[in-house]
């Protein structure tokens, strides 16, 4: 389960003599994810997507409110075990933020090696996570050499690799084709029935055509209703899916409450 | 947690070949170091020469600074005095007073050099004198000289100046069997002087080693800390640990502290092999034979080491102020 309890965040633009309050990216933000939910945050540019994606991946802090991401407190984290807690997570960026000089195979062993992990294990879970992109064949490759849609899925590889709770991914089609974006989507609808939550930030309408989803709309750092129509499928389809249970109803407003 | 992606195909290629050490911490980290200064040869080079240049001019201080105390002592003109004795004393009477003052604490040494013996150094010293000297003993129909006894003051701080050496001059001349003593005090404030000079280089070197050391290193690691911020970044966002984060800047450090050390010290022994000839021509100058040293095993591996402390300390310090920008506020 991920909570948003009343979290807000501010970024101090420099010109107000301190005060460091003048420019909300988040306000009064309360939602509350359950595990296994496959969500989708959406809005327009400035809206705050990335801003509460980094708040979840404990790369900022908020400026008010409380963070949970199953039973540990974000918001209250010291920075080593934020650190810890964001290894356990799965990242994937639009710009997929692989290592140029370092080979495939290297770019998704890394969060292995972070987690202190033996040769065996690591070769083995890289070479399986390789093959379910479909890049086995590339490991010894730089990234450069890869495609856009290749390199996104080394991107994904080396976030699944750690075989995460979670799986953050902001814009993870921003920059491919729509049929490499729907190959994407494919992999992380994977993931997710094998369990994963998933929260992707995008503005690709596209993609939202897909069923069984939560979607967490912002708009200028405030969260908007989620989507009715996606929320009462998502109860129907949930109640009906013993992989699901009952447990994955997306919340707006205060933690305990259901909006389906 | 069952993800799937586990059945059939090919495992990745690179796996098999790969040491259990490079997937360590302290593996990936060296393998970092070491590409990097594989990525960029002659930059790394070109860098670790520069360190080694800058090292190398206090690994030349304090190599040499301890032996040019050494040689100002055993220069002919040392710091000892000569007590020269009453006539009428015999050798036997002369050796025991040599032995008696050999008991004091502020004397190291005290020979006994008898009326023979200073007759044959006098003769000894020039060819052409050795007639005279015979021509002279001829007239006075005796040996002229006195005995006497050559004195060492102790090498202790206190004993170093002059106003120690006269001292010890009136306390010895003031003994009834001693007529007049002997004591160079220009030298011994010259030599005092040289001494105070060698000390203080040798503190400087070693402050400037520290801080060339520190200051070469950590604007490299800067530099590199820079160039590598992405790196940086993406293992900040898949939750690596501020250590792993700075491992490989910190073994940077320690590396090019090493290989800087090493260089220094080859340069300064490429340095003092040619300074040997021209500076035994120049000590043969003086009656001196003086061969310079050359960095002993003992120096060596102690400068090595405390060149690679400082470089892992020079990167430490220039992470922490690098990094933290890198990687955004948490």
């Amino acid at each position: 389960m991920i909570t948003f309890d009343r979290v807000e965040k501010f970024y101090s633009s420099g010109n107000t003599g301190g005060s460091g309050r003048d420019s909300a990216a988040l306000s009064d933000v309360t939602f509350a994810l359950p595990a296994g939910s496959f969500n989708f945050l959406t809005g327009h540019s400035g809206a705050g997507k990335s801003t509460l994606l980094k708040l979840l991946a404990g790369l900022e802090r908020p400026t008010a409110g409380e963070i949970y991401f199953g039973e540990h407190a974000l918001h209250a984290l010291p920075d080593n075990k934020l650190d810890a807690v964001r290894s356990r997570m799965g990242i994937v960026f639009q710009e997929n933020q692989l290592l140029a000089d370092r080979s495939v195979f290297d770019n998704v062993a890394l969060p292995l090696i972070i987690s202190r992990m033996k040769r065996a294990e690591i070769v083995a879970r890289v070479g399986a996570a390789l093959e379910r992109v479909s890049l086995s064949q590339k490991a010894d490759e730089l990234p450069q050499t890869l495609s856009g849609g290749e390199q996104q899925r080394v991107g994904i590889a080396r976030a699944v690799v750690n075989r995460p709770r979670v799986l953050l991914a902001d814009e993870p089609t921003g920059n491919l084709d729509p049929e490499m974006s729907r190959e994407i989507l494919k992999l992380f609808r994977h993931f997710n029935t094998a369990g994963v939550t998933v929260i992707l930030a995008t503005h690709d309408l596209e993609l939202l055509k897909i069923r069984h989803h939560n979607r967490l709309t912002l708009k200028n750092g405030r969260l908007l209703a989620a989507s009715a129509m996606d929320l009462a499928r998502e109860s129907t389809q949930h109640k009906q899916s013993p992989q699901y249970g009952n447990s994955n109803q997306v919340s707006r407003g205060r933690p305990a409450r259901d909006l389906a | 947690m069952r993800y799937g992606f586990g059945g059939g195909g090919k495992p990745a290629k690179p796996s098999s070949g790969r040491h259990a050490f490079w997937f360590t911490h302290s593996g990936y980290a060296l393998r970092n170091t070491l590409q990097r200064f594989g990525n960029q040869k002659f930059a790394s080079l070109m860098t670790l020469f520069v360190i080694g240049l800058s090292l190398s001019l206090p690994v030349l201080v304090l190599v040499l600074a301890p032996d040019i105390n050494n040689l100002g002592r055993s220069a002919p003109q040392t710091s000892a005095m000569i007590a020269y004795l009453d006539p009428s004393l015999n050798d036997i009477q002369g050796a025991k007073l040599a032995a008696s003052l050999m008991e004091r604490d502020t004397i190291a040494s005290a020979d006994y050099v008898s009326k023979e013996e200073a007759l044959n150094l006098l003769a000894s010293g020039d060819p052409g004198s050795h007639d005279s000297v015979r021509h002279t003993i001829e007239v006075l129909g005796a040996n002229p000289l006195p005995g006497s006894v050559v004195i060492t003051p102790a090498a202790t701080a206190d004993l170093q100046s002059a106003a120690a050496h006269r001292l010890l001059s009136g306390t010895i001349s003031a003994l009834p069997q001693v007529t007049q003593v002997e004591v160079n005090l220009e030298w011994v404030e010259r030599l005092n002087a040289i001494t105070r000079f060698v000390r203080l280089a040798g503190w400087l070197s070693i402050t400037v080693l520290a801080v060339a050391c520190l200051m070469a290193i950590s604007n490299t690691i800067r530099l590199e800390a820079l160039r590598h911020t992405k790196e940086t970044r993406v293992a900040h966002l898949l939750g690596a640990s501020r250590s792993f984060r700075r491992r490989p800047f910190v073994y940077l450090g320690a590396v090019l502290g090493m290989a800087g050390a090493l260089i220094a010290c080859c340069l300064a022994t490429i340095a003092i092999l040619l300074l040997r000839g021209p500076v035994q021509g120049l000590a043969k100058s003086y009656a001196l034979d003086y061969d310079l040293p050359l960095p002993s095993v003992e120096m060596t591996v102690l400068f090595v080491m405390a060149c690679t402390f400082l470089g892992m300390l020079a990167a430490l310090i220039s992470v922490r102020q690098v990094n933290p920008r890198i990687e955004g506020s948490t």
